[in-house]
């Protein structure tokens, strides 16, 4: 065996099982062919380029998440990251329409609407123009996600680019600012990884996030001195945790024939919201928030770990071998 | 039969095994020729593509030839494989002869 050849061997280690075992010997041959076809000294002293690299690491991935051809467990991990990101930018979008409807009563452009009576003059500056922006490419996002088009793969570090740019102060303290990244991070991250297909059968569920949300955030609106409790429930982190923890017990009670991706998805969303939740422990806000906070912290770390243990069950009980209608 | 469009890729791998069954590199040599030298395949693209058309059952393994010491395995297009290139083909033909007509059009 040539170094070049060792070296393509070693390259193709990054594959899964069953591909793995399929298709390296064969890749390994036309990996040698390519290469040293106009140059047979190039198995001496050559070695896998970045692009062979890439390329190679992007088909792990792929087969990872169950690709055609992947095992029965990769396919269940890849419905786990379709669920992550679907749960988690439906959400988003809900919160950037919300935000969206916001800017513009307050800006008084809403024709049905007067604008608020705020003190002082509504500022509009790159600050606000940045945040319009992220919340429209959110909401674009989260429709190419659903929709299954491939479009989201690139829109979701563009959204996070715009999450991190604000937060790149010295105050709060970097580790702070660090956690808070953790959900958008988690959501986002896995928006990158999603193959462009649409989520079937149709998620008509995703409809309980718009709904949870303006439940959990109407107390605070109403005018008069704001509660520290109803205030913590208008923050997406802990009605998200709250709504997590209500997902399991909904997940916990229905009988389904597979289980592992949705409680696997759970724990992942609350174990973000969990660490997200403590960059809030520090805030100085209405009596009874602080309380509420560590309460949903508490609660989103619970739901990680009763969904992780029944998830790892129900997904480590699965064949490894390759998923016939993957 | 998925009738979704094939994606390039696929669609070059598919076109290079027409004629005759090819190896993994003899497909790479057959796309870059017949796209021109446009698409050039990867060995990870082209692997992950075979994975899917076998799996699918659109391509199958041939035969094996021992080369310099190493086994080649050769592949070919099945009825089901040869059916989906025909339907990408008509399909794109239609959308060409449509938009030919839009161009050939005058302005009034």
């Amino acid at each position: 065996m040539s170094p070049l050849e060792e070296r393509y061997r070693r390259l193709l280690a990054w594959l899964p099982e069953p591909a793995r075992s399929r298709w390296a010997d064969e890749m390994t041959e036309t990996f040698l062919e390519a290469t040293t076809d106009d140059d047979p000294e190039y198995a001496e002293f050559g070695s896998p380029s970045l692009a062979d690299r890439l390329d190679v690491a992007r088909l792990a991935l792929r087969l990872r998440l169950g690709a055609p051809g992947s095992s029965v467990r990769a396919v269940a991990a890849g419905r786990t990251v379709r669920l992550v990101a679907a749960i988690g930018t439906v959400s988003l979008a809900v919160h950037a329409l919300i935000s969206l409807a916001l800017t513009a009563w307050t800006h008084d452009v809403l024709p049905f609407l007067t604008a608020p009576d705020l003190p002082g003059a509504v500022s509009w500056g790159p600050g606000q123009a940045i945040g319009v922006v992220l919340d429209g490419l959110v909401i674009a996002l989260a429709v190419c996600l659903v929709r299954g088009s491939g479009a989201a793969r690139a829109l979701a570090p563009v959204a996070l680019a715009l999450y991190v740019l604000p937060m790149a102060q010295p105050h709060p303290p970097p580790a702070l600012q660090a956690l808070a990244l953790v959900p958008l991070a988690v959501v986002l991250g896995a928006a990158a990884l999603v193959p462009p297909e649409p989520l079937r059968p149709r998620p008509w569920w995703l409809l309980a996030i718009p709904a949870l949300t303006l439940v959990a955030a109407t107390p605070a609106t109403v005018p008069g001195e704001v509660n520290g409790w109803l205030a913590a429930l208008a923050d997406p982190l802990v009605h998200g945790a709250l709504g997590l923890a209500g997902a399991l017990a909904v997940l916990a009670v229905r009988r389904r024939a597979a289980r592992g991706p949705a409680e696997l998805a759970v724990a992942v969303l609350a174990a973000a919201l969990a660490l997200g939740l403590v960059s809030r422990w520090p805030w100085d806000v209405a009596g009874g928030y602080h309380s509420a906070v560590v309460a949903a912290t508490l609660t989103a770390a619970g739901t990680a770990a009763v969904a992780g243990i029944v998830g790892q069950r129900a997904v480590r009980a699965l064949p490894v071998t390759v998923a016939v209608d993957s | 039969m998925d009738v979704r469009p094939l994606t390039e890729p696929t669609f070059f791998v598919l076109a290079a095994l027409a004629d005759q069954p090819r190896h993994g590199y003899g497909v790479i040599g057959e796309v870059s020729g017949l796209s021109g030298g446009r698409v050039t395949l990867r060995v990870g693209t082209l692997y992950g593509v075979l994975d899917r058309l076998v799996t699918e059952g659109r391509v199958e393994p041939d035969r094996e030839e021992v080369h310099a010491g190493r086994v080649r395995r050769y592949y070919r297009l099945t009825a089901d494989g040869r059916q989906a290139l025909e339907h990408e083909l008509a399909r794109q033909e239609s959308n060409a002869r449509a938009v030919r007509a839009r161009l050939s059009a005058r302005p009034a």
